[in-house]
């Protein structure tokens, strides 16, 4: 080290052996140095034009360093030469906060075009869609309401007749009378099922009323309320124990009762315990779940369900299958998927047959409440 | 779709093993950083490694501002190279910032990684109340400082008169397009979305065997960060290294693999 460094750094000639360059250095440098400098000397053997600040006795003192690796049969040679660059640093951090002034205002501008073009593209394609959305809605709520009337009203009727037909007539045959039974027990479940159809059908108006939630007490509440006889059978892993978000309370009750029904529903016949797991964490992640390369990174709680049943591979947006039993199971799902819809969530559903369910689902934790 | 993200994070398969490591590089450099380190493992491991989006030799038009606001952007990265591959049951090997990289990769798809071994972790940077990250946050605006004075981003243009491999001419080619040169506004808000990160409370979520190697004297990561993390992944192991600074795998690559074969064999019984 030479005598200009040694009093610019309070150094004595003693003193030089055994110091270590990074440890002259401010420590926004020792980093820059630890990321950027040593492997560049490590792998390259030389580095030029770096730029350092030293700690000096008098302030800080900005450096430009070459450096040299000279390597002979049994000795490495480490050449270091600096030149102080105050006055020309000065000068060079104005240019640089008027070029990044400048980049900024043109990127600023960069971004605005692009963001204009693609709003007006948008606009065009929002209003086919808009038109589209609007004829969809009006037949489904022609087919809703057909549910809800016109359907429940002969049910109830066939049900009515049916009791009517097993009080009044004394000489039924044992076989008729099991058959007509069976009759009763097909109306009651359509009728069930048509319940829940128009349970699903009421989320769509519903506006939801946000309230802060205790995600522990939320799903102990909606397990209470099924009044489940063995109640270790449930297990609830939270690594953050105590985790609240924003949402209505009395859908995401539904959510987990749904999600748990289905779970009863499903269960193996040959398995004695019914296992649940649902384990929830916080995360950051992208609140842009359809539109591509588009990023605005959010809290979320995430939460994992999965059970011991026997599973079915079923997709969430598939209402209606062969079976009875799925239909009733997926409409518990879709009502779930739903739910988590309305909150601005993502509900994701992988199910092998056997070997149970497993559903990630996505809750922002405070969700944008002008949507 | 498949040659469109091996393009973009210029990713490199090698090996003739059956089980994958996968190698994260951190805030600084590039792939290039694992080269002492990956020949011990070619023999018995597929070998997969990549330069994230804005590093390296990747695709610069693939930065997407937005994505990589946060370092969930960055494991987006790692979580669509695996997919790509197919790969599972994968050993993550990451360094520096790539360590949380892979932490939060591991959070958002838990089937991927079977163990993961960290390279001078750190949760946080900044000092918190009872929390020691080793940086004020003076002194990280001092980085920044350094960092927007230093053309490590225009040196791609000199490479051919800069960089003299004369011992090793082979890496003359490589290093003239890739090494350490990064554009530097992309690798500025990579520093920034680094430095200013705290994923302390993610921690807690990772279970899977976890090494954590923790260097001597590292000015970035310094030992109480590294107790910290050990402390906060439970069963992780720690291992407190001779080697000194923040890049053991680049100044002591011996005692990185030793250390690294270590932990394979308690957990794979083999290495």
């Amino acid at each position: 080290m030479n005598r200009e460094l040694r009093l610019k750094l309070g150094v004595e000639v003693e003193e030089v052996p055994g110091l270590q360059l990074e440890d002259l250095l401010t420590v926004g440098s020792k980093i820059f140095y630890q990321t950027h400098f040593y492997p560049l000397v490590k792998m390259q053997n030389n580095v030029r034009e770096i730029y350092l600040v030293f700690k000096g006795v008098n302030g800080q003192i900005p450096a430009l360093l070459n450096v040299e690796v000279k390597k002979s049969n049994d000795q490495v040679e480490i050449l270091c030469g600096g030149m102080e660059i105050s006055k020309r640093n000065k000068y060079e951090k104005e240019l640089l906060a008027a070029k990044k002034q400048a980049e900024n205002a043109l990127l600023h501008n960069a971004e605005l075009r692009e963001a204009k073009n693609k709003l007006l593209k948008n606009q065009s394609l929002l209003e086919f869609q808009l038109r589209e959305v609007n004829l969809l809605k009006e037949q489904q709520q022609e087919i809703f309401r057909l549910i809800a009337h016109d359907l429940q009203e002969p049910l109830r009727k066939t049900i009515f007749m049916s009791n009517y037909i097993l009080n009044t007539t004394t000489e039924l045959s044992s076989g008729t009378e099991e058959r007509v039974r069976k009759i009763i027990n097909y109306n009651i479940k359509m009728r069930e099922m048509l319940l829940m159809l128009l349970r699903f059908k009421e989320l769509e108006g519903r506006n939801l009323e946000y309230t802060s939630i205790n995600l522990s007490d939320l799903v102990s509440s909606a397990v209470k309320s099924l009044m489940i006889d063995n109640k270790d059978s449930i297990i609830l892993t939270c690594p953050n124990t105590c985790i609240s978000l924003k949402g209505d309370y009395k859908l995401l009750k539904n959510l987990f009762v749904a999600l748990i029904r289905n779970s009863q529903n499903e269960q193996h016949a040959n398995k004695d315990r019914l296992l649940i797991n649902i384990n929830a964490f916080v995360t950051v992640k992208n609140n842009n779940f359809q539109i591509k390369d588009h990023y605005q990174y959010k809290k979320f709680v995430k939460i994992t369900y999965t059970d011991n049943s026997k599973g079915y591979s079923s997709k969430l947006n598939k209402i209606i299958q062969k079976s009875e039993d799925l239909n009733k199971v997926n409409i518990g799902l879709a009502y779930s998927a739903q739910v988590v819809d309305k909150h601005n969530g993502a509900m994701e559903a992988a199910s092998l047959n056997g070997k149970g369910v497993n559903y990630t689902i996505f809750l922002p934790i405070d969700p944008d409440l002008k949507n | 779709m498949t040659s469109e993200i091996i393009n973009r994070n210029n990713v490199k398969v090698l090996g003739e093993g059956e089980k994958t490591i996968l190698f994260a590089h951190g805030f600084g450099c590039d792939q290039n950083m694992w080269r002492f380190v990956t020949p011990a493992f070619e023999k018995n491991y597929k070998i997969v490694l990549f330069d994230y989006v804005g590093c390296g030799n990747s695709d610069l038009s693939a930065y997407v501002p937005d994505r990589y606001s946060e370092l969930q952007g960055y494991a987006q990265d790692i979580l669509e190279i695996c997919s790509t591959l197919n790969l599972e049951n994968v050993i993550f090997v990451g360094h520096s910032v790539s360590c949380m990289i892979g932490l939060l990769a591991d959070m958002e798809n838990q089937h991927l990684f079977s163990s993961l071994i960290f390279i001078g972790p750190s949760a946080r940077y900044v000092n918190d109340m009872d929390y020691l990250g080793g940086f004020s946050k003076e002194d990280l605006e001092g980085l920044l400082e350094v960092m927007d004075n230093n053309y490590l981003g225009w040196a791609s243009f000199l490479a051919p008169v800069v960089m003299k491999n004369e011992d090793k001419p082979e890496l003359t080619k490589e290093l003239e397009v890739s090494f350490c040169s990064t554009d530097p506004i992309i690798t500025r808000n990579f520093a920034e979305v680094t430095f200013f990160s705290d994923n302390r409370d993610d921690l807690a979520n990772l279970t899977k065997p976890c090494l954590v190697l923790q260097c001597s004297d590292d000015a970035i990561a310094p030992d109480e960060v590294g107790q910290y993390i050990h402390e906060q992944i439970k069963g992780s192991t720690f291992e407190k290294m001779n080697a000194t600074g923040h890049c053991p795998h680049l100044s002591h690559p011996t005692e990185t693999i030793r250390l690294m074969k270590k932990f394979l064999k308690s957990q794979y019984h083999f290495s």
